[in-house]
């Protein structure tokens, strides 16, 4: 398995193969190939132009590529269009709400629309509701629901269907932190269950902390993809920096011990109880390293990690032109 | 959920037809008859109907001696306008501000997304967007039973017109959700009513010069035809007991109702297209050549017969004023001028079909070079016909082709037409025919060339520019006494005017006086537009040629 996760002979749940997308004279995604494996939550991320709301269209299928191939769990989207369709819940930025109904009457057309009926009908509909929290709301009409309200309208639209691959397209945007963070409950909840999430976010730091994998996109073009930890590092160019606080003060030969760790270098001892080092590698071997420490006698009571942003990385491009 | 169980679902899905299943339809029936606007629709529409009905009544029995089977038809005749009203008016509205509010407010997108099929989710729309004046027709039924069966009024007047109604509602409805669909502007409500307005009441007026078929895109000839059988004696609802199709005689509402399907199959298929791939062009290259030699088969066929049976001939203008009455008689006797107008007016009628499906079918310059991308990339050959991207250049030519030969048919037919024929008295009909010939190839392919290569919007601009300022430079100079020859030669830059050379030729014929300024400025002009093809054209295989030797270089590069 390499950086992408997705064990050999095993199809991605998406696969992106030369994309490009040209509007007029206007390059908007160039040569773009890409693997995400299933399960995971995967963070498009760049300035704004950068292509991701192109990718995310031509990946729903409402956008047909200049040239390029996209496959939905092995499914080339162009050719078993509605099958693609039926597999995709894709929610767009500035999601629109049909204002002229009711909460449940708007969630009732969609679900009839992918072929629920009857008792499935309501109850995945109750269900949905209960998931993003607006059961209050279930017969008011959607022009009275706040942006944040309207957003999660819109995520239980997209998941009615049961998808298994989810587009969402700025979700957070207006939501309040009770229901980012729901948001983010939901998506780790679907991811369990095998559901690929693909997002696009301009509330970064939550980005890093909610997402397996990323994938940086400027003008156009993918610079990076991979684990949050190696898009980080070799996107800035710096190993990220862990600290450590010690319960008790280390025996003599707890430097020496530490260096002959894996992915470990650069040791600075603050004082006598806490340590900085940069450290390599991702996030399961780290969590051998602190267990191993622990075996050894050296009782870890504190960790934290300190690293160039994503937001650092974002500002660069968009000022630097990379 | 697995590919069997998805596989499963999607073929559970409501079909077309299914409509009691179809989700668009249910949206639009709990949004649209809701408590408030079912009781108001009662109380304005089932109110006004009866209030007709009572009127009729208590006239019959207050004022006059007549049985209610003879005043029936007033209050008939009303509920029938009241129908066309609720149906073609206010629902083609509806339809068109649905539809744009759905597009406008990125509601579509969902419905892209959905597994429905296209046929489905455009009769979802179709049914749903108007069902308050569906209802609001409903409520008007039960009194127009009522005075259909009181007033014993029979079945060969109301069905036709019933018939009628419906197909010119199916066709109103499919233009109006194609204008809000793909222009999705909040306007679109406007145009549309601004459209059936023009199909109503500018575009039958053409019936007069013998081309029919505009009438027959309304309801106006059923209901003339009713109107004629219930009130033989009203003058006004004279009317022919057949239509003409070339020679063959055919019921009025048949033929509205083939005409009427025929367009809205056309409509239906721009919305089918669309549904399936947002970036479709609305017609298909093979659709659109389809459909001009359809039009073109319709438009001879209704100007067919009243050629040959010279009834184009006989203008028939209801007037008092001597003025008018003495211009009347002077067109009349005079049937070069008539058959000049006609001639320049199916040229007219040819060339907007043609420049309307241009700009459907041809491809901008970067879809263009898209499609060669994408054919690259596909290792398939540059040289792609059919596809949307490819190069209109061969349909331009295979609709110039049928456009010029229309209209050479029909200008031979004129040509044999008896009162014509006696005009013409032995004289040669082939500089008509040249000239008409030269009008029609040079405009058609300059245009669908320079199109090709300056783009809809860059050619649109100049092709207005072009087009109208020769006609206003020579109205101008018109209005002085000095530019009056300077004006004919300028009306004949114009691709709009240059269609009338043909018949001006005709007028022409017996005149000693030699009328050339106008057919010089006409010269000159085809000689300027047939420059500008010659160049865009040029320019287009340079372009093409700049992109394939980018491509070489690209491989080479890459293999190197």
């Amino acid at each position: 398995m390499d950086e992408t996760g997705i064990p050999p002979g095993d199809s991605p749940a998406i696969s992106i193969q030369d994309l490009r997308i040209d509007y007029g004279s206007h390059l908007a995604v160039d040569n773009m190939s890409l693997d995400i494996p299933k399960g995971v939550i995967y963070g498009l991320v760049g300035p704004n132009g950068a292509g991701k709301t192109s990718t995310f269209k031509a990946l729903a299928s409402l956008l047909k590529p200049t040239i390029g191939k996209i496959f939905i769990d092995g499914h080339d989207i162009l050719t078993h269009q509605r099958l693609a369709q039926s597999n995709i819940g894709y929610m767009p930025d500035m999601a629109p709400v049909a204002s002229d109904l009711k909460v449940w009457e708007f969630l009732d057309m969609f679900a009839g629309a992918h072929g629920l009926s009857g008792a499935e009908k309501s109850t995945r509909i109750d269900e949905c509701i209960a998931m993003v929290n607006l059961h209050s709301e279930y017969n008011a009409m959607c022009h009275s629901l706040s942006r944040g309200m309207m957003q999660r309208l819109v995520l239980a639209k997209t998941m009615l269907h049961r998808p298994r691959l989810l587009i969402l397209d700025e979700p957070a945007s207006g939501m309040d932190i009770k229901s980012r963070v729901g948001l983010r409950q939901i998506l780790r909840d679907l991811c369990k269950q095998g559901s690929t999430v693909l997002i696009s976010s301009h509330i970064l730091p939550e980005l890093t902390e909610m997402c397996d994998m990323l994938g940086i996109l400027h003008r156009g073009k993918l610079l990076d993809s991979g684990t949050v930890h190696g898009v980080l590092h070799r996107m800035t160019g710096l190993l990220p920096e862990i600290k450590i606080r010690l319960a008790v003060a280390p025996d003599s030969h707890w430097k020496q011990w530490l260096e002959d760790q894996k992915f470990v270098s650069n040791i600075i001892g603050e004082d006598i109880k806490n340590y900085s080092f940069h450290y390599e590698g991702e996030d399961d071997d780290l969590a051998e390293l602190l267990q191993k420490m622990v075996a050894a006698g050296y009782l870890v009571c504190r960790v934290s990690e300190n690293q160039r942003s994503l937001e650092d990385i974002l500002l660069d491009l968009e000022y630097d032109g990379h | 959920m697995s590919d069997k169980a998805q596989t499963e679902r999607l073929k559970i899905l409501p079909q077309w037809w299914q409509l009691w299943r179809n989700p668009i339809f249910h949206r639009y029936r709990r949004s649209r008859l809701r408590v408030s606007s079912l009781i108001t629709g009662a109380l304005l529409y089932g109110g006004t109907s009866l209030l007709f009905y009572l009127m009729a009544l208590g006239v019959t029995v207050t004022q006059t001696e007549l049985p209610f089977e003879e005043t029936a038809v007033y209050p008939f005749g009303l509920l029938v306008f009241l129908q066309i009203f609720i149906l073609n008016f206010v629902g083609t509205g509806e339809v068109a501000a649905g539809m744009a509010r759905e597009s406008v407010d990125e509601v579509l997108t969902y419905q892209r997304l959905t597994p429905l099929s296209p046929a489905t989710k455009i009769i979802g729309y179709l049914v749903g967007l108007p069902v308050r004046q569906f209802y609001h027709f409903i409520l008007t039924v039960p009194v127009t039973v009522i005075i259909i069966t009181t007033g014993q009024i029979p079945t060969e007047i109301w069905l036709p017109i019933y018939a009628v109604l419906f197909t010119s509602t199916l066709m109103f409805y499919l233009l109006a959700m194609s204008v809000g669909f793909i222009m999705g502007k909040r306007f679109s409500a406007l145009i549309s009513q601004g459209l059936v307005a023009l199909l109503y009441f500018a575009l039958p007026q053409l019936s007069n010069f013998g081309f029919v078929i505009f009438e027959y895109l309304t309801i106006r000839p059923a209901l003339f035809a009713a109107a004629n059988k219930m009130l033989p004696k009203v003058k006004m609802f004279e009317h022919d007991q057949y239509a003409l199709f070339y020679h063959w005689e055919v019921s009025h509402t048949i033929y509205c109702i083939v005409l009427q399907c025929l367009i809205a199959w056309i409509f239906y298929s721009l919305m089918l297209r669309r549904w399936r791939r947002e970036s479709s062009h609305l017609l298909s290259k093979v659709q659109s050549v389809a459909i001009v030699s359809i039009l073109h088969i319709i438009t001879l066929g209704g100007v067919w017969a009243n050629t040959s049976n010279g009834s184009i001939f006989d203008v028939q203008i209801q007037t008092r004023n001597p003025e008018m009455a003495l211009l009347q008689q002077t067109v009349s006797e005079n049937v070069e001028l008539i058959a000049a107008s006609v001639l320049a007016l199916y040229g007219i009628i040819g060339f907007s079909f043609a420049i309307l499906l241009q700009y459907i079918y041809t491809p901008d310059k970067f879809r263009y070079i898209a499609g060669l991308r994408e054919r690259k990339n596909q290792d398939k050959t540059p040289y792609a016909v059919l596809s949307d991207s490819a190069s209109g250049i061969p349909t331009s030519l295979l609709i110039t082709l049928i456009t010029t030969v229309a209209w050479l048919i029909y200008s031979n037919h004129l040509s044999q037409s008896p009162r014509i024929a006696e005009f013409i008295a032995g004289e040669s009909w082939l500089p008509i025919d040249t000239m008409l010939i030269a009008v029609s190839v040079t405009t058609l392919l300059s245009h669908g060339l320079s199109l090709e290569y300056l783009g809809k919007k860059l050619n649109g601009t100049i092709a207005c520019f072009t087009w109208v300022t020769p006609l206003a430079v020579a109205l101008l100079l018109s209005a002085w006494s000095f530019g009056e020859k300077a004006s004919s030669f300028i009306y004949g830059f114009s691709p709009l005017s240059m269609h009338f050379s043909p018949g001006y030729l005709i007028v022409g014929l017996h005149n000693s006086e030699d009328p050339t300024l106008f057919i010089y400025g006409c010269q000159v002009g085809l000689f300027v537009y047939f420059s500008v093809g010659l160049y865009c054209v040029i320019r287009i295989i340079q372009r093409h040629k700049r992109f394939m030797l980018m491509r070489e270089s690209n491989s080479f590069l890459a293999k190197n």
